[in-house]
């Protein structure tokens, strides 16, 4: 069970992420399932990217969006079970604890906090392969 | 001021299918009422301009299916920045989401910058969407589904299913049949001469033309001047042609190609009976078409068959087996006189049921409502 003590890392193998605008899109390239992370998510997942513990992430969350402690750390608790049931995130190696502040956009520190939500997408494979390329329509033309 | 409308479609003109065909009508049938229009699709295998004009309907096509198939999230994430751009920019105050598919993942997002109202037209079986199973929980289906202000479905049986899947969806859609332009006259009936049995419709395994060959394998030698048309083109000619060579079918099995939109009632017409052993379907197009030129048909209990096709008025249902398409086959070209009542009553239904002008009136009071609830 993952404790506010845990880092977390990435399986750089094989998951990518990106973060933009405030959300992030994950890629399991194993599966082929595709994730979202918003709210707050997307800071936690920062926090994680930069190899802090769910601890200080929780902390940081709390400062940043002016939310009791016990809110934040059961909110990043929750996301990181939820990563980790996905298998997209392990546990790292341990690392002196520090005070930090999570990376923020431009925009974020004007924001309300918003809970951090993790949407999967688990049919994308099913969707791409259901409309396979149809022969001979470069020179089909509709003229009605 | 017009209403302004952005159509989102996987695929779009020139891609020939029943989606593509019912965005471009719906346009063109709908702007006169004070609709402004614009396109945002998926470039697929056709080389094609990223921007066009479709009947003065700017279109824009982006490479989405291409960034979701190489699942490089730079790529994905620079496509989503640009669609959102292209919305926010155009300020829709509806999107009409044409159907569930994989650029929908690319849609949502996009919806919700540009802080429009989401219309989803469901013509497909959800099941069919997520490759034959229950969508699993996670699901972009089930996130489209939930991210809808109003699901326009094109069947009972499509919405039943989407209901099963998230059941909130009851309470915010509605059955829009597609509608067909009936002529006024009754047509004619089937001509004489040797029976025709006419499939139309993209050669993939969904639409079971390969069982169409395996039934007709089975009257052939005892009608050696029947013919079965295979009116369309795809992925699964070859194995087509394989299997009808196979059956020794090939004198008697013609692969006719790509049909026109404006060849489709000719080729209809021209049928003693018309076929769709499909596998799934969600409201054909092809058995509303039929039925406007007064064909009867033979077709599988799948998807909304069932609702254009009523057994033994309109046409014959029958299981998806070949022993059982061919009876039905059988049936109706041993009683020429029953086909030719059965394709006056599917136009008289036709008529009567998926008037074109109803669905046009449900498309204008749903866009109207949601443009003036615009979030």
């Amino acid at each position: 069970m993952l404790g506010l003590q845990h880092r977390l890392r990435r399986r750089e193998d094989d998951v990518v992420a990106k973060i933009m605008d405030g959300e992030v899109v994950v890629i399991d390239l194993t599966t082929g399932v595709y994730y979202s992370i918003d709210g707050a998510g997307a800071a936690i997942w920062g926090g994680i990217e930069d190899g802090l513990s769910l601890g200080e992430i929780a902390a940081a969350l709390a400062r940043r969006y002016q939310i009791e402690s016990a809110r934040a750390e059961a909110d990043v608790l929750r996301l990181a079970a939820e990563l980790a049931a996905e298998d997209l995130v392990v546990v790292a190696d341990a690392a002196a604890s520090r005070v930090a502040e999570l990376a923020a956009s431009a925009d974020e520190a004007a924001q309300a906090y918003v809970e951090p939500r993790l949407t999967s997408y688990r049919d994308m494979e099913d969707l791409l392969a259901l409309d396979p390329p149809t022969p001979g329509l470069a020179d089909l033309r509709w003229k009605e | 001021m017009a209403h302004r409308v952005l159509v989102w479609g996987e695929l779009f003109w020139p891609y020939v299918g029943g989606a593509e065909l019912f965005a471009a009508r719906l346009m063109a049938d709908l702007a006169p009422r004070g609709y402004e229009f614009a396109v945002v699709t998926s470039h697929d295998h056709l080389d094609l301009p990223d921007e066009e004009i479709f009947r003065g309907v700017p279109v824009r096509r982006f490479p989405f299916r291409h960034a979701l198939a190489t699942r490089r999230v730079e790529d994905l994430m620079e496509q989503r920045q640009r669609v959102v751009a292209h919305l926010e920019a155009w300020s829709p105050q509806v999107v009409l989401l044409n159907g569930v598919a994989s650029s929908a993942f690319f849609c949502l997002p996009a919806v919700r910058a540009a802080g429009a109202s989401l219309l989803l037209r469901l013509n497909s079986q959800p099941v069919r969407l997520s490759g034959g199973a229950r969508p699993r929980a996670g699901s972009l289906i089930e996130r489209v589904l939930g991210s809808t202000d109003w699901v326009a479905s094109a069947s009972a049986d499509a919405l039943e299913q989407a209901t099963s899947i998230l059941p909130a969806v009851a309470t915010r859609s509605s059955v829009v049949y597609s509608g067909v332009e009936t002529p006024a006259e009754s047509p004619a009936p089937p001509p004489p001469g040797p029976p025709r049995i006419v499939c139309l419709g993209r050669l993939v395994d969904d639409k079971g033309f390969d069982l169409a060959l395996a039934a007709f394998a089975r009257i052939a030698a005892s009608r050696p001047a029947a013919r079965l048309v295979l009116a369309g083109d795809g992925p699964a000619r070859a194995a087509l042609e394989r299997q009808a060579s196979a059956l020794g079918l090939a004198a008697q099995v013609e692969f006719r190609g790509w049909v026109l939109p404006g060849e489709v009632a000719q080729v209809l017409s021209e049928a003693s009976v018309v076929l769709m052993p499909s596998r799934t379907e969600g409201l054909p197009g092809v058995a509303l078409e039929s039925a406007a030129c007064g064909r009867a048909v033979v077709a599988s209990r799948v998807g909304g068959l069932p609702e254009i096709v009523v057994h033994g008025e309109t046409g014959l249902l029958v299981d998806l087996e070949p022993a059982a398409i061919a009876a039905a086959l059988e049936a109706l070209l041993g009683e020429p006189g029953e086909a030719a009542r059965m394709g006056l009553a599917a136009w008289r239904r036709a008529r009567a049921v998926f008037d074109r002008a109803r669905c046009l009136d449900a498309y204008d009071e749903l866009l109207r409502r949601l443009a003036q609830e615009r979030r």
